[in-house]
């Protein structure tokens, strides 16, 4: 088979970090062919250098034996290669026909007026021709997540692209829409069309890829026919060697109760949710993607108000009402996202750090900037930041630098319970090692965290006792003590026995 | 620290000063309108030319000392023009009622203490946005400007209250006097005090500064507090200088500010502050307005150039970040 499209030594480099080292893609002529690695890997990036929306630092592109540098993703288009992102990216407040026309109406105008009729024909023969049943005069808005996701699916195949890119496309639908999906797909791969298939889920993949691109940490690990590769190597593939020593738990003896929820409820969100941690102790929080866990820590640490149940802390009973207030019981709390609720990009990373710290080094309203300096000095060399310069800003750190400097931000603090959200997301394999090891020390040293996280391995590895939320409850609490990930998918799902 | 000293090094002093020029490009613009205008016009340099442009300078650049703190915190104040007239006519007509200097001063401190409330109870309590909530207060303020005065100017006021506008100590303008406390007490302030480092947090990301437990409420509170205060401040050597409170005598001052913060450096983005930088934005923009006022250039046309110099400003600061980022990526290569 011909090969349409060929990547070779691609290089990308953001401030602070290497996002892709010498990466090589190519991709034949009707070929559904996988990009899969671990969150921070580089397939997005590597989109993303494809369609011009990242310049490339470094390497060639070649599209139809032809060497090219698109300079926008609509240049890329009109050369004939679209892609679906992760995020839905439709205009809400316009209908679905006009979303999948949208800069192309000119074709349907007569004397700069757009002929409607002529607009939703052509949109109903496209989704017939596809088998998508959508109203096409509907607002996007009032759309379920899964037909937002069909309509990007029917307007990128609209451009009738020569590739297309799908990233995660399974990720909202149901199992029938997914059926829809692989068949749309695979049609569309028969027609002679190439597509990219951005993954997780590796049944998927196995089931309508014909070839598969593994990368890690920004690299080029191996390309492989799907039928000649075993999911164990694949998993092996992915996860690097280390996997075995990443984590590096202990078990220590556990203190007292440092806190205890009781029958904790926001309406909608989460109900009864009750929980206690001891010193000492990691308790996981796994889940599904919007069963709520990151609520009940965003409430807990009084982010968001709840409307009953009961905090306690070492068994006194207490009112949060604002982060304030949980700072000052001793919580700290790195939360998910990290470019919206953790770090101030305008702000040095000493300045970052040092927030919540300021009312207790100074004196009346003065920062002692000596000792401010001091602190944060060591912090930074205790979680081995890596930097450049204090000075600089913390947006020039890689994404792993910038998460140790948000968890020293709460280790000055000196807290008893820890919340970490997400601690380890889009962060290279090395600094998920540091903070895993950082995050045992915490707890050999008597304090509670509490380790919400959406990577399985990730809570069996560093968990001592695990809670499944599903739709906001408590679906199991279990002593880490040779669970599995399939037992938690089971709770998480709803399934078990 | 030594890994800092170390990139200087390595870097050579070439990068130092141009660093150093990034943060304070608004110095170099000011020398070379200031050397520009010297050379275009005889009278620019006389020192009674001088005296009278840092006079000017003076009001406007306490006003730009409290906008800094508005725009680092990522907000804006469009009602400090009118409030400043508003502000000047009462204190001028208490002044003439024979109240004493200082009775008169803190009633003119209190007022700029209640509207800078004022604009930061209706943004906390109804969570608007500051450009409506000023906008509208803009309004009232000119208002009740009015309404205290009858429409009419109020001059004849006492001796002290002119020498805030014109006297001397020292050899020094009282005005220049004022204005160099105002900004030392607003750099201290930003950069040494919990509550400066709480502006420039709520200002670069405001729901990461809430999850480390600074209190955003307190914080707008006092940021709008503080410009009125400013506002208050600069109202006195306005009305002191021309010895009659104008009711039009802020107008059009709130752009100034915004146009001398921009060009000091402060991203209307917020998260950073320059008040040395507004100071001489203040220079730039004063020198040439009384620069091109020399030259005989039609009033219409000097509109003109401020425009022009806010964009070029604007454009400036966006090209010096790309370049920053850029000298950041070499390193990491």
């Amino acid at each position: 088979m011909e090969t349409i499209l060929e990547m070779k030594n691609i290089t990308k480099i953001f401030p602070g970090v290497r996002a892709l080292d010498g990466v090589n893609f190519n991709l034949r002529k009707g070929e559904i062919h996988a990009l899969i690695g671990e969150n921070g890997a580089g397939k997005s990036t590597l989109m993303k250098s494809l369609l011009g929306i990242h310049p490339i630092d470094g390497g060639e592109i070649y599209y139809k034996g032809e060497r090219v540098r698109f300079k926008t993703p609509n240049d890329a288009l009109r050369r004939g290669i679209s892609m679906i992102h992760q995020e839905i990216s439709l205009v809400q407040t316009m209908s679905a026909a006009e979303n999948i026309w949208m800069g192309r109406t000119r074709a349907f105008t007569r004397m700069g007026l757009i002929r409607r009729r002529r607009l939703l024909q052509d949109t109903r023969k496209l989704m017939e021709e596809l088998g998508i049943s959508v109203d096409p005069t509907a607002m996007v808005e009032s759309l379920s997540v899964a037909n937002m996701q069909l309509i990007e699916l029917v307007r990128a195949v609209s451009y009738q692209s020569d590739i297309i890119i799908m990233d995660e496309p399974t990720s909202a639908l149901t199992d029938t829409e997914i059926a829809l999906l692989y068949r749309i797909v695979r049609e569309l791969a028969a027609k002679g069309t190439s597509i990219i298939f951005i993954s997780h889920k590796l049944e998927e993949i196995y089931e309508i890829c014909d070839r598969i691109t593994i990368m890690r940490d920004g690299k080029f690990i191996d390309c492989r026919d799907t039928s000649d590769i075993s999911s164990d190597e694949l998993v092996r593939l992915i996860a690097g060697r280390e996997i075995e020593n990443v984590f590096a738990k202990d078990s220590y003896e556990k203190g007292d109760v440092a806190l205890e929820v009781k029958d904790f409820t926001s309406r909608g969100v989460f109900q009864d949710v009750s929980f206690q941690v001891r010193r000492g102790e990691i308790l996981g929080f796994c889940g599904l993607m919007g069963a709520g866990r990151s609520e009940i820590m965003r409430a807990l640490f009084g982010i968001d108000p709840y409307d009953s149940g009961e905090i306690l802390i070492q068994g006194r009973k207490v009112s949060v009402k604002r982060p304030q207030n949980a700072i000052h019981l001793g919580l700290g709390m790195v939360t998910e996202d990290r470019l919206r609720q953790g770090a101030i990009h305008a702000l040095d990373i000493k300045t970052n750090m040092s927030l919540p710290l300021l009312k207790r080094i100074s004196r009346l309203g003065f920062v002692n900037g000596a000792r401010e300096k001091e602190l944060c000095k060591d912090m930074a060399k205790k979680m081995s930041v890596n930097m450049v310069s204090f000075a600089n800003s913390i947006g020039s750190l890689s994404g792993g630098n910038q998460q140790k400097v948000i968890i020293g931000r709460w280790l000055l603090m000196g807290p008893d319970i820890l919340i970490l959200d997400e601690p380890t997301r889009g962060i290279d394999v090395g600094a998920k090692s540091e903070i895993y090891r950082i995050m045992n020390q915490l707890a050999k040293e008597g304090m509670a965290i509490l380790m919400v996280s959406s990577e399985m391995q990730e809570i069996l590895g560093m968990s001592d006792r695990v809670i499944v939320i599903r739709e906001g409850r408590v679906a199991c609490d279990l002593e880490n003590k040779g669970l599995t990930q399939e037992q938690l998918l089971s709770y998480a799902f709803g399934v078990e026995g | 620290m030594e890994k800092t000293q170390q990139s200087i090094k390595k870097n050579g002093y070439g990068s130092k000063l141009l660093s150093f020029f990034m943060n304070y490009k608004s110095i170099l613009i000011f020398l070379v309108i200031f050397i520009a205008m010297s050379i275009l016009s005889d009278a620019f340099l006389s020192s009674r030319n001088l005296t009278n442009l840092i006079r000017q300078i003076a009001a406007s650049s306490v006003l730009g000392v409290g906008f800094t703190f508005v725009v680092a915190s990522g907000n804006i104040d469009l009602s400090v023009g009118t409030m400043i007239g508003m502000i000047g006519v009462f204190t001028a007509l208490l002044s003439k009622m024979g109240l004493p200097a200082v009775a008169v001063l803190a009633v003119g401190l209190l007022a700029g203490v209640l509207a800078g409330a004022v604009n930061g109870l209706l943004i906390n309590v109804f969570d608007l946005p500051a450009f409506i909530v000023t906008l509208a207060d803009m309004s009232i303020f000119e208002g009740i400007c009015y309404l205290a005065c009858n429409t009419t100017p109020v001059s004849g006021i006492p001796d002290w209250y002119k020498t805030v506008g014109q006297g001397y100590v020292l050899g020094i303008p009282v005005p220049v006097w004022i204005m160099l406390a105002m900004a030392v007490i607003g750099t201290v302030i930003l950069t040494k005090t919990v509550f400066g480092r709480n502006v420039l947090a709520l200002g670069g990301n405001r729901e990461a500064a809430r999850v480390c437990g600074v209190n955003t409420t307190r914080v707008m509170y006092g940021v709008f507090i503080f410009m009125g205060i400013c506002a208050a401040v600069s109202a006195f050597i306005i009305t002191g200088r021309s010895a009659s409170a104008q009711t039009g005598a802020g107008q059009g001052m709130e752009l100034d500010a915004i146009a001398a913060v921009v060009i000091g450096g402060t991203p209307l983005s917020g998260g950073k502050g320059n008040i040395v930088g507004t100071v001489f934005g203040c220079l730039i923009v004063g020198s040439i307005n009384n620069g091109l006022n020399l030259l005989n250039v039609n009033s219409n046309w000097q509109l003109v150039a401020k425009g022009c110099l806010i964009i070029g400003a604007i454009i400036l600061d966006a090209q010096s970040a790309r370049i920053r980022a850029k000298a950041l990526k070499k390193k990491v290569a």
